[in-house]
């Protein structure tokens, strides 16, 4: 992620968040925050706590950021792995877990809008080491026609919070907890028929690591039982394979018909 | 399947509930930027570092990142790094460490660092890495945070103690590791102890002494990996001709990783090492073979050995150990009568006489490590009656006043003299000239010291002079060096010209040359002393 895109990122997050620019350009950021984001980000909960007290007037604080790395301005410097992007990350991936959204139509034209549920999906393949891997999955709830990577399919429509005008919505037919069921089952389905050679590499280490403990521990006395077992249990915890499913976002869209 | 398959399930609850209560939905550019966050979190691939992405102020060199990738690739995250001093162990440590954050391994974190280096590492940590550390000083410190540094005298003593071996521990992290290198330590055993999947040793001296010290080292990495305890002194008092062990060495290779100053692509500077041999004045060898002469009353020999070394150095300092000894009774005072006489009579210190000359001559900034306190003052007095200011440094001095000697020596005194204990994490690139006012038995000690001055961000060539006075036992001292040093090498690869070349010896040599040069006793008890080390892993 170069300094621009970090740029553009943070501007984008800021915006929807309801920040208020003081001054922009390439370099910098400067804004006014509101009170939800400086609860949010600020961490100065004592703050918060005195204000709600006293009933004095709030006043959020305001926030300098550079993404210019020579920057001198003394404004807080911003780059990927900064704690503040990925402060951001986290909010945005918080606030954006869930939503429900309608594709823009022709104004003026009746025109039918069919639900489809949105998944994203994050699988990561962990053991001594990890691979993630993104899947973005979207099921239409009334033909159960199911669709891969279909947040780009999203990206290229442009869509909103409430229904366009004229627009109808046609009813779904699969409830969307059934759809995210059966994304489920597609996932855990491909996971089984594929083969994972980096769990068998995972597996083979572990009992390497496993053979060599027993060699050390072999004639050794009762006492040591205990050590043994505590070494074993490490061994098995560093090495075993495991795939981890976490959804990221999903929601319902209702889409015309391409 | 042998894979275990986890699934959050409240994901999905929520989002039932949001559906029945009609809200609240997020927006497609607050949905859309959720979705991105992730995609610049996930990490794509088992392989290769992805820390360096989120580093973009640290600019590591080329063999940390390689350490860094090797320890997580082929180590398994379980490693001893022995790079040389000076080449940044801790930024290697922070790398593995981030990779490992960021991949979401590791979240429990303890690091165990000398007392005296817990605020350093807490704050490199910070600064560096944006990795969260902080230095355990409260109680509550232990549980509240994900990422503690902490000495190992701290955690191992109640209350910590019960604290730290009941948290299990993602990684540990042990800096200055060859502390752990005797396995009948309490701190072994508490190390042993700890609950980890991961576990990092730092030491730029894996093995000091014996090679069965890095048994001990590997054995809390990875138990077995050198075999049973048993079978590795057979094997290797078998080979004990034959030090460079084949099998040792490639074992030994896939846990440790010992980066050298040669074969990094870092422009060092040179490192000229030369030894001077001192001539003793008369007065001095009198003094010298007055002391030689307890040997004849049962005196045990390592304290014989201890004051034939002070008196190499300076009467000072054979003054000190013998009113200690005096008042301990080992010795009476009809003994020490003949000696004092003779102390008296040599009023001149020719090593410190020469040194003052290579001070004048030279006009450099220099440093001078003696292994005695009486010598430090002694040297610190003797150069201020010829009017070269000089600064003291212990290890016992506080933080503070090691920082406030430190610049004291970089602005304004020519001369820094310091003890051992002055050895670690003491930063002296300002300083390109060094002398060992007399050695250490130990040769890593001499690497830690020669480490102070050349390291990253020397900018000149180093000058390092080893002091001996001839024909006593210091001469020896430096031939017994080369020794331990070629045991090491055998093992870990080369070592720097620590000393110069042309005094190596091999074993057969030096104890030929023990018996045949002097033919007395002190010879033999020297070359038994020699064997026994060399022996104690099979005994």
């Amino acid at each position: 992620m170069n300094q621009a895109k970090v740029h553009h990122y943070i501007e984008r997050y800021l915006t929807t968040s309801g920040a208020q620019f003081l001054s922009q350009n390439p370099n910098d950021i400067e804004v006014q925050l509101t009170r939800e984001l400086d609860e949010e980000l600020m961490n100065r909960p004592f703050y918060w706590h005195y204000l709600d007290k006293t009933g004095a007037a709030p006043q959020p604080m305001q926030m300098r950021m550079t993404t210019s790395v020579d920057s001198t301005n003394g404004f807080e410097k911003v780059h990927f792995g900064s704690p503040r992007l990925h402060q951001f990350f986290s909010s945005a991936l918080n606030k954006g877990r869930f939503t429900r959204l309608y594709e823009q139509t022709a104004p003026h034209s009746r025109t039918a809008l069919y639900p489809w549920l949105c998944l994203n999906v994050r699988i990561s393949y962990t053991c001594h080491r990890r691979r993630d891997e993104l899947r973005s999955f979207g099921v239409q709830l009334i033909n159960g026609e199911t669709v891969d990577n279909f947040m780009d399919v999203l990206r290229k429509r442009t869509v909103q919070s409430s229904i366009p005008e004229m627009a109808f919505k046609m009813a779904g037919l699969i409830q969307p907890k059934s759809a995210v069921a059966r994304i489920k089952q597609y996932v855990l389905k491909e996971l089984s028929t594929t083969k994972h050679t980096w769990a068998d590499e995972a597996v083979r280490r572990m009992e390497e690591d496993l053979k060599l403990l027993d060699r050390f521990y072999h004639d050794q006395e009762e006492s040591d039982q205990e050590a043994y077992r505590l070494e074993q249990a490490a061994i098995k915890e560093q090495y075993q394979p495991a795939i981890e499913l976490n959804f990221i976002n999903g929601g319902v869209f209702y889409l015309q018909n391409s | 399947m042998y894979i275990d398959i986890d699934f959050s399930t409240d994901w999905e609850q929520e989002f039932q509930k949001r559906l029945d209560n009609d809200g609240p939905f997020a927006s497609w550019e607050m949905f859309n930027l959720a979705f991105e966050a992730e995609e610049h979190r996930a990490v794509p691939s088992f392989d290769g570092l992805v820390a360096p992405t989120y580093l973009p102020n640290l600019t590591p060199y080329e063999h940390q990142l390689e350490t860094a990738r090797r320890v997580v690739e082929d180590m398994n995250g379980k490693a001893i790094l022995a790079d040389e001093v000076g080449l940044g162990k801790t930024i290697e440590a922070g790398l593995v460490l981030k990779e490992y954050m960021i991949r979401g391994l590791v979240k429990k974190v303890l690091i165990l660092a000398p007392a005296s280096l817990v605020n350093q590492w807490a704050s490199e940590l910070n600064e560096k890495f944006h990795i969260p550390a902080v230095p355990q000083k409260k109680s509550y410190v232990w549980e509240q945070a994900d990422v503690v540094v902490a000495s190992m005298e701290t955690a191992k003593r109640q209350p910590h103690r019960d604290i730290v071996l009941q948290q299990p521990y993602d990684i540990i992290i042990i800096d200055e590791a060859h502390k752990l290198k005797n396995a009948s330590t309490k701190n072994y055993e508490f190390i042993r102890q700890l609950k980890k999947r991961f576990c990092l040793l730092l030491t730029a001296t894996p093995v000091q002494n014996r090679i069965e010290e890095l048994f001990h080292l590997v054995s809390i990495l990875k138990p077995g990996h050198l075999g049973d305890e048993q079978s590795f002194k057979r094997q290797y008092k078998d080979d004990q001709k034959d030090l460079s062990n084949e099998d040792i060495k490639t074992l030994v290779q896939h846990v440790m990783v010992r980066n050298r100053r040669s074969d990094t692509k870092i422009d060092w500077k040179k490192r000229n090492v030369e030894n001077y041999m001192v001539t003793f004045t008369n007065e001095e060898i009198e003094l010298y073979e007055e002391v030689k002469r307890l040997k004849d009353t049962n005196m045990h020999g390592l304290s014989l050995t201890t004051l034939l070394r002070e008196t190499c150095s300076s009467k000072q300092a054979l003054g000190v150990t013998l009113s200690n000894m005096l008042k301990k009774g080992l010795l009476t005072e009809e003994l020490v009568q003949p000696l004092i006489t003779k102390m008296q009579l040599a009023n001149r210190n020719a090593k410190a006489e020469h040194v003052l000359k290579q001070l004048h001559e030279s006009g450099e900034k220099t440093i001078i490590f003696t292994e005695y306190r009486a010598t430090q003052a002694y040297l610190q007095w003797f150069l201020q009656q010829h009017g070269i200011k000089s600064v003291p440094f212990r290890g016992g001095f506080k933080r503070s006043k090691k920082d406030w000697m430190r610049q004291l020596f970089r602005d304004y005194a020519q001369v820094m003299i310091a003890t051992e204990a002055g050895g670690e994490g003491l930063n002296l690139q300002f300083c390109h000239h060094m002398i060992n006012y007399d050695l250490p038995w130990n040769p890593m000690r001499v690497e830690q010291r020669i480490g102070r001055i050349h390291r990253l961000g020397q900018e000149h060539e180093v000058h390092i002079t080893n002091y001996a006075v001839g024909n006593t036992i210091e001469e020896r001292i430096l031939r017994l060096l080369y020794e331990k040093i070629e045991m090491f090498e055998g093992v870990i690869g080369h070592l720097d010209d620590i000393l110069e070349r042309a005094q190596s010896t091999k074993l057969e040599q030096y104890v030929q040359d023990a018996l045949s040069e002097d033919s007395e006793v002190l010879a033999q008890e020297k070359l038994q002393q020699l064997s026994t080390s060399m022996k104690k892993g099979g005994a």
